[in-house]
């Protein structure tokens, strides 16, 4: 019945994410991190394939134990969400980044939904601590992928422009010269 | 330097080190040292041959998160994988997880369009329908969940178009048309998704996957419907449900003998009205009213058990 209507007679059906199911938006991260570059210590991955050398006395952040917790930390944050594919990356030579995908959304320009489409971001995260990095990786997961707007300067977002309602000659006192 | 190489999965993958990091022996650490990761480092075309390895890629267990499905991987791989796709080994495809699929999303939507709009006609019904669970519709769904990382096909070779040779070319090959497109895996995915859903739990757990994810979508079904004579199509619907026949009445109006007169005239069968509208020549019936009563939404879909 379906295949002998024409493309151009059958209607769109608009996607309304959480009307229904909610689809998490963020689909991927990608950590990416160089063990030789010191400004990777924060970003503290022990990888399958290399482990950084260091001395039993060193008691500063290169230490060991801060780099299981945050590979725990990782663990646990990759077992909360389950929605979202983890990834590291090795990328030597360059500052550690997370770079987070978005799910792709299929509406008709121009609408605000076209501007989310299969967007990435980066951050950048060198010589930050693992907490900041924390911080970073929870901003990434939690956006929707529409780029950051200020969103300062129009605090009200509404069908009527203004809370009180347009002017109206016939809702108002005569004009008065 | 000592060398040592490890067997490497597929993907990169967090995994716990091979050896304790808290070995305060250096000599111990020093054998972890193994080739330099940058010749390690893999292609695209290494990636991708990994999407057809033995185990389910991390996308492909996220996808299942993401759409809330309690299925084990194996199945899951099964679903994206397409009857077009050749491994090393023979891997069960989702031809018939497909056609369940196709049928279990046109009873779940047709009982809720039939419900819902119950005096639709019959043109609008399967256009509203395809509109619903239509290869396109299926294939931007696929999309916005992230199905086209996931699914694994053969893309077909590109037909050369050649004029000296077109007639052997229309009987041996399909059309440029039929040609499989990304798109259409996607939504073939997508279709043996909820059939693997009806298979595994039932018709109540795909029921409710088909309204959370494809019927939560917005159609607009007033701009579909086009009937040439309301008056006619709406005597014949009172006939029909035994009513009495419809008739329109001026219930208010402003301004008649002004340049822009107001005139609210309501239709009503016998008593009931079925509805009013505001006009602004009296003899006109506007197609709006009309649409207004066909396409009366019952807002508690109450779908039959």
């Amino acid at each position: 019945m379906a295949s002998t209507l024409s493309a151009k007679s059958i209607p769109l059906a608009r996607p309304k994410n959480g009307v229904g199911a909610f689809v998490f938006q963020c689909r991927k991260l990608v950590f990416s991190y160089c063990e030789h570059f010191g400004s990777n210590n924060g970003m503290v991955c022990v990888s399958f394939h290399s482990v950084r050398v260091f001395r039993f006395k060193d008691r500063n952040e290169n230490s060991p134990v801060l780099w299981l917790s945050f590979v725990s930390d990782l663990v646990k944050f990759a077992k909360k969400n389950p929605q979202i594919e983890i990834v590291v990356q090795h990328r030597p030579a360059h500052h550690p980044i997370v770079k987070g995908f978005y799910r792709e959304i299929f509406v008709p320009r121009p609408t605000d939904l076209h501007r989310l489409n299969g967007r990435d971001k980066v951050i950048c995260v060198r010589n930050l601590s693992p907490s900041e990095i924390g911080d970073k990786v929870k901003l990434l997961r939690d956006s929707s992928g529409a780029k950051t707007k200020l969103l300062a300067k129009k605090p009200v977002l509404s069908t009527t422009e203004s809370v009180r309602g347009i002017w109206s000659p016939f809702h108002s006192r005569r004009h008065k010269i | 330097m000592l060398r040592r190489t490890f067997a490497l999965p597929p993907l990169a993958r967090l995994t716990p080190p091979p050896l304790p990091c808290t070995a305060t022996n250096l000599t111990s650490l020093a054998l972890l040292h193994t080739t330099h990761p940058w010749q390690e480092r893999r292609s695209r075309k290494q990636v991708l041959a990994a999407i057809g390895a033995k185990e389910p890629t991390p996308a492909l267990v996220a996808l299942g998160a993401r759409l809330g499905l309690p299925f084990n991987p194996e199945l899951l791989r099964q679903i994206v994988t397409h009857h077009s796709f050749v491994g090393e080994v023979e891997e069960p495809n989702n031809r018939r997880l497909e056609y369940l699929g196709k049928r279990v999303l046109s009873l779940y939507v047709s009982e809720y369009v039939h419900i819902k709009y119950p005096f639709l006609p019959k043109e609008n019904f399967s256009q509203v329908l395809a509109g619903y669970i239509g290869n396109a519709t299926l294939a931007n769904l696929g999309r916005e969940v992230g199905m086209q990382h996931v699914v694994r096909w053969t893309e077909p070779t590109r037909i050369v178009h050649d004029p000296e040779r077109t007639l052997t070319i229309a009987c041996s090959q399909t059309a440029a048309e039929d040609q499989l497109t990304q798109s259409a895996v996607v939504g073939k995915a997508m279709a043996s998704l909820i059939g693997a859903l009806y298979r595994e739990r039932g018709p109540e757990s795909a029921k409710r996957f088909v309204h959370m994810h494809i019927l939560s979508r917005e159609l607009n079904v007033r701009d579909l419907i086009e009937i040439h004579n309301p008056k006619r199509y709406l005597t014949w619907l009172m006939r029909r449900q035994n009513r009495k026949e419809p008739e329109s009445r001026l219930l208010s109006e402003t301004g008649r003998t002004s340049v822009s007169p107001v005139f609210v005239v309501g239709v009503f069968s016998g008593e009931e009205k079925l509805g009013e509208v505001c006009l602004l020549v009296l003899d006109m019936m506007t197609y709006l009213f009309l649409t207004f009563i066909v396409c009366t939404e019952i807002h508690q879909v109450s779908a039959p058990r």
